[in-house]
């Protein structure tokens, strides 16, 4: 354990945070990981800042001694991005959870970073506001950490990712910086760097307040439950949802193993347990809008062979249809004690292709995987349940990831929709960019973070591994058998 | 000494170079004689940037270079490379509503290529033929819809792009949905050219609406200011609130205060004409029967005229009435306007540049307000500058040699 009074790092912290710098190993287990609990590392200490000024002398602190940090929510991320790194500072922003400012006519709040995503929500829904980016974990899961991530969520197939609602910062840079970047008005001069920290998955710094987009309420909200004998007749009616028009606000599927967990788990959701996949259908907007979309979703589940198709006009219902799916993550711990959840996409028209490579890898390596997505994206989650502690299952668990993930750019999409690339994907960066590419990346984060302490490790692979991914892209095709091949649908040279 | 035509014609070949006076109606400020190199794929333009990177020249990028107004005022420049012969739509995929497009395409190529699947680009960023996709990106462009729709920021997915020295990198994908690496397009959209040279986009495409409509209203400008919060807090989802000082084909006598208000709907036909007639009875106004005829005439609004300066002033979303009140009180109490209430972006449109009046508009205007001053060449931003040494950095890192246009500029206060 390491005493204050032989780390200097960590005087200077007592000295800025005082008890709120917690440095006995007992404090410091619950934030060896977050979501991915592949990849563990004890910090040297965890400092609970309350304020901008509080988080400035941490870094300071830090760069001071040459001591990386790494910025933490609340932990839920599922790619590494908050796990620490060796003698590292975790900065636990869960003091930092006010609602600083709302505006509804100008439809916009200020927060700090901790604030719990479904929070915010509650906080402006009395007036009839809401704020749209809604991950799965958004009971657990912090403004700030949506941020870092670029968080998305069901919903944002309608109302975006979480980069369309944020307005403006204020960060603390590396080297201790207070900067505001953006603001309430549009355009602000210069560079889009508040475009450019959303999704930095904490690498350059920290957001300290976050300006927001809040929304309306939606005047109408429908949603429907529809159950399909075939995964393709579900994804069939995706594409013909997505092909007339009809702009849902979400479009998900769960398939057959997912539909039993979740069917076996307190998240019970009433899903039938017959049904090779169902899909949860959500329309919002104005009430007419709603009535007449709804009519054509009827319409276009009943063309595809919809077996059931329940509908939800009230809340409780609504809520009850996507119990089941909010909770899916969630039922996989009956399946085993760990979960790798992946996080491809892939474009729309490849969605039937790979959801049956999915499947054929998963036969090949053996393991347990089910799938959730967001069909209407095109981004999946297969989710791969095993034991952690079996050193062969979980080496079969993490190739099977990887193939799935080199088949997804192979097929025109990228590794992640939502989740970031973290430490558990920054190795396969090379499948989908070249040297110049990851190089112009790494200037960028440079320029924010030239001593490279700043969550460091994260996003960006080193030159070996690039070396070494280039190498596996390329016995990809010898993994899929020739007839079902796709021609690369990308990367046309002009 | 700069290279001549001849020089360039031998790098690129003779199709490939003119001069701005050979291809642009106005050189504006460039000189007639300068070269423009028009590369005819992404190789070609690295080879072009790479030259200029070994020669140490200073060189603009540009699309069809029909708006200069738009971007920055470049200086001193040795050539310009043009993407007008990068036009080739790559690939479209109306299933995903993606498309990639090299940068030269033009809006209206585009729009012609994606009318059949009745699709489109959201934010419908200008009027006119010529103005290329790469143009419109690096000058973040965005239409009278931005309150809907956006600006191309929401639009590019992902993008090739030249570097100053001659490399070409990509950021982001092709899918509509993704968070791999760092967004780089985010730093390139509105960057003026200043850090790369776009030579492909990655678009994300949106369905066109099955019908549309316009209400019209001509008020006070304090009872038009009550109704169009009324239209705002309520439950109608237009996908633009204009408000403005004039209308073409107005010809009955008009109070001095009077404005316009022109609230727009698309959608669903059934939900489009309900949308239309409750807003008719909350403004009192007139369903418009020649929708696209008016439409056209806002949207060439914010397009820089002779002898006059066009101010874009960014705002809080509702602040339309108070900058308008504002620029009538320190501008000139005739002062054209039209803003996008909703959005926070109000055009004013003045005779130049008396620098007093702009001085004191400036100074009125809240913290965090932005005034950008649209001449025929170029456009001067005056605001309070954001993390200017980080600004800076990036634009040393992407290109130390000055090759590229200068950022651009942020002046904290209007110049004496």
């Amino acid at each position: 354990m390491t005493q204050p009074a032989h780390d200097a790092v960590l005087r200077d912290l007592i000295a800025a945070l005082g008890a709120r710098v917690h440095y006995r190993p007992e404090d410091l287990l619950v934030y060896e990981c977050d979501g991915l609990t592949l990849y563990k590392e004890r910090p040297r200490a965890v400092v609970f800042p309350e304020t901008t000024e509080e988080v400035a002398s941490v870094v300071r602190a830090c760069a001071r001694h040459g001591v990386p940090f790494v910025p933490r929510g609340a932990g839920t991320g599922l790619s590494g991005g908050a796990t620490p790194v060796e003698g590292c500072v975790l900065v636990q922003t869960s003091r930092m959870q006010r609602l600083l400012h709302v505006d509804l006519d100008n439809r916009y709040a200020v927060v700090q970073p901790g604030l719990v995503n479904i929070r915010l929500t509650q906080a402006v829904s009395p007036a009839g506001f809401y704020y749209a980016p809604d991950p799965s974990s958004q009971m657990a899961c912090t403004i700030g950490g949506n941020v870092a991530e670029n968080s998305g969520g069901p919903h944002c197939l309608k109302h975006g990712m979480t980069t369309k609602h944020i307005l403006g910062l204020t960060v603390v840079l590396p080297d201790g910086t207070i900067e505001r970047l953006g603001g309430v008005a549009p355009d602000a001069p210069g560079y889009d760097l508040v475009g450019l920290f959303v999704g930095s998955e904490g690498t350059l710094g920290i957001a300290t307040e976050i300006i927001v987009r809040v929304e309306p309420e939606p005047e109408s909200v429908r949603t429907y439950l529809a159950s399909y004998a075939r995964m393709a007749d579900a994804c069939a009616t995706v594409s013909e949802i997505i092909a007339r028009g009809i702009d849902p606000a979400a479009l998900e599927i769960l398939d057959r193993l997912t539909i039993d967990a979740v069917e076996s788990s307190v998240y019970a959701a009433g899903y039938p347990r017959e049904a090779d996949a169902v899909l949860l259908i959500e329309l919002d907007g104005l009430v007419l809008d709603v009535e007449i979309a709804g009519a054509e979703v009827v319409e276009i589940c009943r063309g595809h062979g919809a077996l059931d198709l329940q509908e939800a006009r009230e809340e409780d219902e609504r809520k009850r249809l996507w119990k089941g799916r909010k909770g899916a993550f969630g039922a996989m711990g009956r399946l085993n004690t760990d979960l790798l959840v992946m996080d491809g996409v892939v474009p729309r028209h490849r969605l039937q292709w790979i959801l049956e490579q999915v499947y054929r890898v998963r036969e090949k390596h053996g393991v347990v995987l089910t799938n959730v997505f967001h069909a209407g994206d095109g981004n999946l989650h297969p989710n791969i349940a095993y034991d952690g502690r079996n050193a062969e299952e979980t080496a079969r668990v993490l190739a099977a990831g990887e193939e799935i993930l080199r088949l997804c750019v192979e097929a025109g999409g990228v590794l992640s929709g939502e989740h970031g690339i973290g430490m558990e994907k920054r190795d396969f960066m090379p499948f989908m960019f070249d040297d110049a590419d990851l190089e112009c990346m790494r200037g960028v984060r440079d320029v924010w973070n030239p001593k490279g302490l700043c969550n460091p490790h994260k996003v960006l692979p080193s030159p070996k591994a690039c070396v070494e991914a280039r190498g596996r892209m390329l016995t990809l095709d010898a993994d899929v058998p020739p007839e079902e091949r796709t021609p690369p649908s990308h990367g046309a040279t002009t | 000494m700069k290279p001549n035509l001849q020089r360039w014609a031998q790098i690129l070949g003779d199709d490939a170079v003119s001069s701005v006076q050979g291809i642009a109606a106005d050189a504006g400020d460039l000189a007639s004689d300068t070269p423009v190199v028009m590369p005819d794929s992404v190789d070609a333009a690295c080879e072009a940037l790479r030259f200029a990177h070994d020669e140490r020249l200073r060189v603009l990028p540009a699309g069809a270079l029909e708006h200069r107004a738009w971007g920055s005022t470049p200086g001193d420049v040795d050539a310009v490379v043009s993407t007008r012969r990068l036009n080739r739509i790559l690939e479209y995929e109306p299933e995903d509503l993606t498309v990639v497009a090299q940068a030269g395409v033009t809006l209206h190529a585009l729009e012609e290529a994606t009318r059949e699947h009745q699709q489109r680009l959201g934010p419908d960023p200008w009027p006119g033929t010529a103005a290329t996709l790469g143009g419109a990106c690096a000058a973040q462009r965005f239409g009278l819809s931005r309150l809907r729709y956006g600006t191309l920021r929401d639009a590019v997915l992902g993008a090739r792009v030249v570097h100053a020295d001659g490399t070409t990198t990509r950021t982001g994908g092709k899918v509509v949905k993704n968070v791999t690496g760092y967004d780089l397009a985010k730093l390139y959209i509105g960057s003026q050219g200043s850090l790369v040279l776009l030579a492909e986009l990655n678009l994300r495409l949106l369905h066109r609406p099955h019908a549309t409509a316009m209400v019209h209203a001509r008020l006070p400008f304090e009872r038009a200011r009550r109704a169009v919060w009324e239209v705002h807090r309520g439950r109608l989802q237009p996908v633009a609130v204009v408000v403005t000082d004039r209308v073409p084909a107005d010809t009955e006598a008009a109070p001095a205060d009077a404005v316009h208000v022109v609230v727009r709907f698309e959608g669903r036909s059934a939900v489009v004409e309900q949308q239309a007639r409750v807003c008719k009875e909350l403004l009192d106004g007139r369903i418009v029967p020649a929708a696209r005829e008016l439409w056209d005439a806002l949207r060439a609004f914010p397009e820089p005229r002779p002898a006059t300066q066009l101010l874009q002033v960014s705002a809080v979303p509702t602040s339309v009435f108070d900058v308008v009140a504002s620029a009538r009180t320190h501008v000139h109490d005739d002062v054209q306007f039209l803003g996008l209430f909703g959005v926070g972006i109000t055009w004013l449109r003045t005779p130049v540049a008396d620098t007093a009046a702009l001085r004191a508009f400036h100074n009125d205007m809240p913290r965090g307000w932005c005034l950008r001053v649209r001449g025929p060449h170029a456009t001067i931003t005056y605001a309070r500058a954001q993390a200017s040494a980080l600004q800076d950095a990036h634009k040393a890192r992407y290109d130390p040699n000055g090759v590229l246009p200068s950022a651009p500029a942020t002046q904290e206060e209007v110049s004496p």
